[in-house]
């Protein structure tokens, strides 16, 4: 006896996202979706514990050399902290605006949030380059070892404050390279008709990870540029 | 139910068939993660979030100023208490709204909070150990006496010039730490009378009873033999490059 409904296959010339069919080993697009999440989740875990590293690392080298922390937060500027915080923040948003649009149909916003997303992230990394790494480098304020040359250091312990901050900084923004790669990958697809209200699970999970690029920033902002 | 069989696959299903396919209900009450969010929800999200933002970054500079203008020196922990504090709201918003955890399937928080119970171990760990070492210092600076002080059981404060009491370590063996404290309790006449009647019935200096089966075996020393031969041997160990004398065990040469 077969009851169940042939899976129809005859769209014609309808957008992809109404011809996605789940996996076979799903029973049905929402249990992929929830698997994809779940996954997704259990994958910024391990995220969150890699930052965590860094940051037990920050407390550990702030509670041993505390002159040479206030001295490191105080070369760097909170205003360009601050205005990446905002760009950051931002793209948070037009990404979650992105998905809403998924949802709902709205092709061309949902691209056009994606592109936005995208240029907020090289708008982050070019700041980031231009205003805090090129210039800071240069002047010798680099990680111990071969790199550290800043001749008006006061603490000893300054290389180290370098290491954590480019470190910290560092995976960060390689982060957001990823991030911004897996996005405008999105907005390929999106371009191709591949989401839509059935199906936006690579929508979903891409914005899931850029959030939490953004989540970082919100702890590192604080910590290396506002806290002395 | 025999009609059913003869329903055709494109025709709509009443719902008793429906049961009948899906009969745990998988493809039903199953909308996690599935919530719309409207535009304006997140327009306020990223408002608050913004707010949130200027809010850290005028405390830090506020403290600034405090310092500079008024000569008002906050406390270093102040201004960490309260950026991290901004960033702890401005990160559970993103997880609740941007993330949707708030909408979500709870799995998916549980497992975040999961992780978040591991990054607070660490760092909480982290600042049992560094955050007390100025305290243990003082205390494993003292010279290692024999017997040990019972350092962490003996309370000894001593005041300093501005008023305040200090934890010392104890610079006296435990045992002379408990001779003393008698001593100062009871004055020196009674004490030695204690002192006499213990050494009559106990510990090195009470006489072995030659009559009792199991003696007094205090500060006496046997040698024992066990189940490995040698192992409680109480002669010096032979020298090695001598011949062995086991010979039986090993080839001869």
């Amino acid at each position: 006896m077969s009851t169940l409904p042939a899976h129809s296959t005859s769209f014609g010339d309808a957008p992809l996202w109404k011809k996605y069919q789940a996996a076979n080993h799903y029973r049905s697009k929402e249990e992929e979706f929830d698997a994809c999440k779940l996954g997704m989740w259990l994958f910024l875990t391990t995220e969150v514990l890699l930052f965590a590293g860094i940051f037990v690392g920050y407390a550990i080298f702030r509670m041993l050399y505390p002159e040479a922390w206030a001295n490191g937060s105080a070369y760097l500027d909170w205003r360009w902290g601050g205005l990446n915080t905002v760009v950051l923040l931002l793209s948070s948003y037009t990404m979650a605006v992105s998905i809403h649009h998924a949802q709902l149909n709205n092709q061309a916003a949902l691209k056009r949030n994606l592109l936005i997303t995208v240029l907020c992230g090289a708008a982050f990394i070019a700041i980031k380059l231009t205003f805090e790494y090129i210039p800071k480098w240069s002047a010798g304020k680099a990680p111990g070892g071969s790199f550290f040359a800043y001749p008006f250091a006061t603490d000893p312990h300054e290389p180290l404050w370098w290491g954590i901050y480019y470190c910290g900084t560092g995976i960060h923004a390689l982060h957001v390279l990823i991030g911004m790669c897996l996005i405008f990958w999105v907005y390929l697809k999106a371009r191709k008709g591949h989401y839509g209200p059935h199906h936006y699970t690579g929508v979903e999970v891409v914005g899931l990870y850029w959030h939490l690029v953004d989540l970082i920033w919100i702890f590192l902002f604080p910590l290396l540029y506002l806290i002395g | 139910m025999a009609h059913h069989d003869h329903v055709h696959p494109h025709q709509n299903f009443a719902k008793s068939d429906a049961e009948q396919v899906d009969p745990h209900g998988f493809e039903s009450g199953h909308k996690h993660g599935h919530v719309i969010l409207p535009v304006m929800t997140l327009r306020t999200v990223l408002t608050l979030l913004l707010v949130l933002t200027a809010a850290t970054v005028f405390a830090s500079r506020a403290e600034h100023w405090a310092q500079q203008f008024f000569h008002i020196v906050l406390p270093g922990w102040v201004n960490v208490v309260v950026a991290l504090s901004i960033a702890v709201v401005k990160a559970t918003i993103v997880a609740m709204y941007f993330m949707q955890l708030r909408y979500d399937n709870p799995i998916n928080s549980v497992i975040f909070l999961f992780c978040l119970f591991g990054v607070i171990l660490f760092m909480g760990f982290t600042a049992m150990d560094l955050g007390v070492r100025n305290r243990i210092y003082t205390w494993k600076a003292g010279e290692i006496i024999q017997g040990g002080t019972g350092g962490s059981h003996i309370n000894r404060y001593e005041k300093k010039d501005d008023g305040t009491e200090e934890r010392v370590a104890p610079s006296q063996p435990l045992y002379l730490h408990a001779r003393n404290r008698l001593l100062e309790k009871v004055g020196a006449e009674k004490f030695n009378e204690l002192e006499h009647e213990a050494h009559l019935h106990a510990g090195a200096h009470a006489k072995p009873d030659a009559t009792s089966p199991w003696p007094n075996m205090a500060n006496q020393s046997r040698p024992r033999s066990g189940t490995t031969p040698g192992l409680f041997d109480t002669a010096a160990p032979a020298d090695s490059h001598a011949a062995p004398s086991h010979s039986e065990t090993k080839p001869a040469h």
